[in-house]
């Protein structure tokens, strides 16, 4: 929730900025048994927004995929361990990335979503001034 | 008394987990409508993200509780 909370204020922090913010919502938890109720999916209130619901946690498990293929393109030394769901996490890609098969490498990642969202805001700006 | 006491309980929960599972959702005002995700539906997510016109993308993953 917080981590929602924390990323609506990164976009209000570029309020005339290009940006598309894919929101993946997973179960994760045991009382995850259900889709965001819209009290949660309110809390993301930006119109650049895009939000989802992922009951099978697909996202998770071709990014988990794809970084165990070609774990040094993602900065890891070894594949990520069976199971690993990736949760909490915040991706910043430039805007000329492109998803193809596997998942563009970010420009910079991390979690917790709310530990890490200054860095993403200063990267966020950094990527915007390049551009 | 107590039977009865758990029954109604118990019919409370359900009808909030019933509630919780099938009550209309809705995003806020300018987003487009919550995409459901099922097996093999990447694609939708893949198309979204390499729609032109953006300086920036992010992906942000998350749990609903």
């Amino acid at each position: 929730m917080r981590g929602a909370s924390a990323l609506d204020e990164l976009l209000d922090a570029f309020p005339r900025a290009r940006i598309r913010a894919h929101v993946v919502w997973e179960p994760v938890l045991a009382t995850d048994f259900a889709p965001p109720m819209s009290s949660v999916l309110k809390l993301v209130d930006d119109p650049r927004a895009v939000q989802y619901w992922d009951p099978d946690r697909i996202v998770s498990e071709d990014i988990v995929r794809a970084v165990s293929e070609h774990p040094q393109r993602y900065g890891f030394d070894e594949p990520l361990p069976p199971g690993f769901v990736v949760w909490d996490v915040v991706a910043l890609f430039d805007g000329a990335a492109r998803w193809e098969h596997d998942l563009p490498a970010p420009l910079r990642y991390g979690g917790p979503v709310v530990d890490v969202i200054e860095e993403t805001r200063s990267a966020m700006q950094r990527a915007l001034e390049r551009r | 008394m107590a039977l009865a006491a758990a029954a109604g309980t118990l019919a409370v929960c359900a009808g909030i987990g019933a509630w919780m599972v099938f009550a209309p959702r809705s995003v806020p005002p300018g987003q487009p409508p919550l995409t459901r995700l099922e097996k093999g539906a990447l694609p939708l997510l893949l198309d979204a993200f390499n729609a032109p016109g953006q300086d920036a993308r992010l992906l942000v993953m998350l749990s609903p509780t």
